[in-house]
C-alpha cells in the first residue's frame, strides 16, 4: 500500500514534469514560428519597397533622356542593369543586380545636376519626390526588419531556447545591410 | 568558446543598436496639440488659426495632421528627424494609421510632409512636392510662414479641398482666410468694403434688419448641423496617436 503509493507519487511527478516540458516546446516552438513568420512578412514589405523603386525607374529615364541626349552611357548602364534585374534568379544575383541599379541610378542623378533646366521641370520634380520617398520607404522598412531580426535571433539564441531551436532547425537570420555606397547615393535634392 | 563570445557581443551589441538615437526630437505632447511652434515662427492668432484648420480636419476625417516648427534639426537630416518625431508621436489613428507631419526647422530651413501608412494613397510624394514648390517654397523664402502652410492647405489643390473630395465631407475651416498674393488681398479689401457699405445702408432700412436676422439664423443653424454629426470627442478624447509611418512624404528647403 505504502510501495503503492510511493510508484503513484513518482508517475504524477514524471506525468507533471513531462506537461511542463511540453509546455514550454510548444510555447518556444509557436514564438520560433511567429517570429519567423514576422522576419519574412517584413522581407516581403522590403521587397515590395524596392520594386517601387524599380518601377519608377524607366519613368525617369524616358522623361529626361531627350533633354540628356549626350549622357548615353548612363542611360545604357541604367539598361544593363535592369536586363540583369529582370534575369536574376538567386537572392545572390537579385541583390547583385539591384546594387548595380543604384550604382547606375545615382550616377543619373548626380549627372542631372548638370542639367538645371531639367531639375525646373515639374514632371521631373515630381519623379524625384516619388524616388526620394522610395528611398526613404526602403530605408524605414530595413529598419523595421532588422529590429525584428533582432527579436528573432535574441529568441532562438537565448538560453534555453537555443536548445530547441537548433534541434528544430531554426537558424539565425542575416540582417539586411545597406548596398555599398547606397548610405550616400541617390540623396535627391530639391533645394533650389 | 570564442564563438560564443562573439555571438554574446553580437546580441549586446544588436541590443544597444537602437539607443543610437540621431537628433534629439521634441518630446510628445500628452494630449493632441495640433500646432506645436517650438520655432515660434507663427503669432498666436495665426497658431488659433490653423489649430482650427488642423482640427476641422480631425473632426471630419479623423486625420491627425499636426504642424511642429523647430529651431534646428540637432545634426540628424530632415528625413530621420521627422521619421523619428513622427514615431514617438504616434501621430494617427492606431487602426488607420492617418497621420501627417507637418515639419518645419527654421535653422536648416528645411521642410518636410510626413504621412502616415494611411495617407500614402490619398497624398502620394509628388502631390506634396508639388504643394511645396508651389506654395512653401515661395512663401517661407520671404518668411511668411503662416501663408505657405494656409495655401498648402486651403487652396483649391490643397489638402483640405482633396480631403473633402475623398471623404465626402465638409471639413470647418470658415473664418481662416486664405491669404493671396497682394493684388487679390486688395480686391478682398475692397469688396469687404463695398460690402460693409451696403449693409449699412441696409440696416438702415427696416426690411435690411429682418434680412439680417434671417441670415444669421440661417449660417448659425448650418454650421451647429455641420459639427454635429462629424464632432468625435476630438480634441484629447477620441485617443491621440498609434499611428506609424513608413516614410512617405516630400521635403525640400527655402
Amino acid at each position: 500500500m505504502n510501495q503503492q503509493g510511493r510508484i503513484l507519487g513518482v508517475l504524477l511527478v514524471i506525468v507533471g514534469l513531462i506537461a511542463v516540458a511540453g509546455l514550454f516546446l510548444a510555447g518556444s516552438y509557436n514564438s520560433f514560428v511567429s517570429l519567423s513568420q514576422g522576419v519574412d512578412a517584413q522581407y516581403a514589405v522590403i521587397e515590395s519597397k524596392l520594386q517601387r523603386r524599380f518601377d519608377l525607374i524607366p519613368n525617369l529615364v524616358e522623361t529626361v533622356k531627350g533633354h540628356m541626349a549626350h549622357e548615353q552611357e548612363v542611360f545604357g548602364n541604367i539598361a544593363e542593369a535592369r536586363a540583369k534585374m529582370a534575369g536574376a534568379r538567386t537572392v545572390d544575383e537579385r541583390v547583385t543586380a539591384g546594387n548595380e541599379l543604384e550604382g547606375a541610378l545615382s550616377r543619373l542623378l548626380v549627372v542631372m545636376e548638370n542639367y538645371p533646366q531639367l531639375k525646373a521641370q515639374e514632371s521631373v520634380s515630381r519623379l524625384m519626390d516619388e524616388l526620394a520617398g522610395a528611398e526613404n520607404r526602403i530605408s524605414v522598412e530595413r529598419d523595421n526588419y532588422n529590429a525584428i531580426v533582432r527579436q528573432y535571433n535574441t529568441r532562438i539564441l537565448s538560453f534555453p531556447a537555443v536548445l530547441l531551436s537548433r534541434m528544430f532547425g531554426y537558424a539565425s537570420r542575416p540582417y539586411f545591410q545597406a548596398a555599398d555606397g547606397a548610405e550616400q547615393a541617390p540623396r535627391v535634392n530639391l533645394g533650389n | 568558446m570564442k564563438r560564443a563570445l562573439a555571438l554574446a557581443l553580437m546580441v549586446l551589441f544588436l541590443v544597444l543598436l537602437p539607443s543610437a538615437a540621431v537628433g534629439q526630437v521634441p518630446a510628445r505632447p500628452p494630449q493632441l496639440t495640433f500646432v506645436n511652434d517650438y520655432a515660434n515662427l507663427l503669432s498666436a492668432s495665426q497658431r488659433d488659426a490653423l489649430t482650427q484648420v488642423l482640427q476641422g480636419i480631425e473632426q471630419a476625417t479623423t486625420a491627425e495632421m499636426v504642424v511642429v516648427t523647430v529651431p534646428d534639426l540637432g545634426g540628424a537630416d530632415a528625413f530621420t528627424f521627422s521619421q523619428q518625431l513622427f514615431t514617438e508621436w504616434g501621430l494617427g489613428k492606431k487602426d488607420k494609421n492617418n497621420g501627417l507631419l507637418i515639419m518645419v526647422s527654421l535653422r536648416e530651413r528645411e521642410f518636410r510632409f510626413h504621412t502616415g501608412y494611411g495617407l500614402e494613397g490619398l497624398l502620394p510624394d509628388s502631390y506634396l512636392g508639388g504643394l511645396i514648390r508651389q506654395y512653401i517654397t515661395p512663401a517661407f523664402g520671404e518668411g511668411r510662414f503662416y501663408d505657405g502652410l494656409a495655401l498648402a492647405l486651403l487652396s483649391a489643390d490643397g489638402i483640405v479641398p482633396r480631403l473633402e473630395r475623398e471623404y465626402n465631407v465638409k471639413i470647418d475651416a470658415t473664418g481662416v482666410a486664405l491669404p493671396g498674393t497682394g493684388e487679390a488681398s486688395l480686391t478682398n479689401m475692397l469688396g469687404g468694403a463695398a460690402f460693409f457699405v451696403i449693409f449699412l445702408l441696409l440696416m438702415m432700412t427696416r426690411g435690411g434688419r429682418g434680412m439680417l436676422w434671417f441670415l444669421l439664423g440661417h449660417s448659425m443653424g448650418r454650421s451647429s448641423r455641420g459639427f454635429g454629426g462629424n464632432n468625435r470627442g476630438g480634441f484629447g478624447g477620441g485617443g491621440f496617436g498609434g499611428g506609424r509611418s513608413g516614410g512617405g512624404g516630400a521635403g525640400g528647403r527655402w
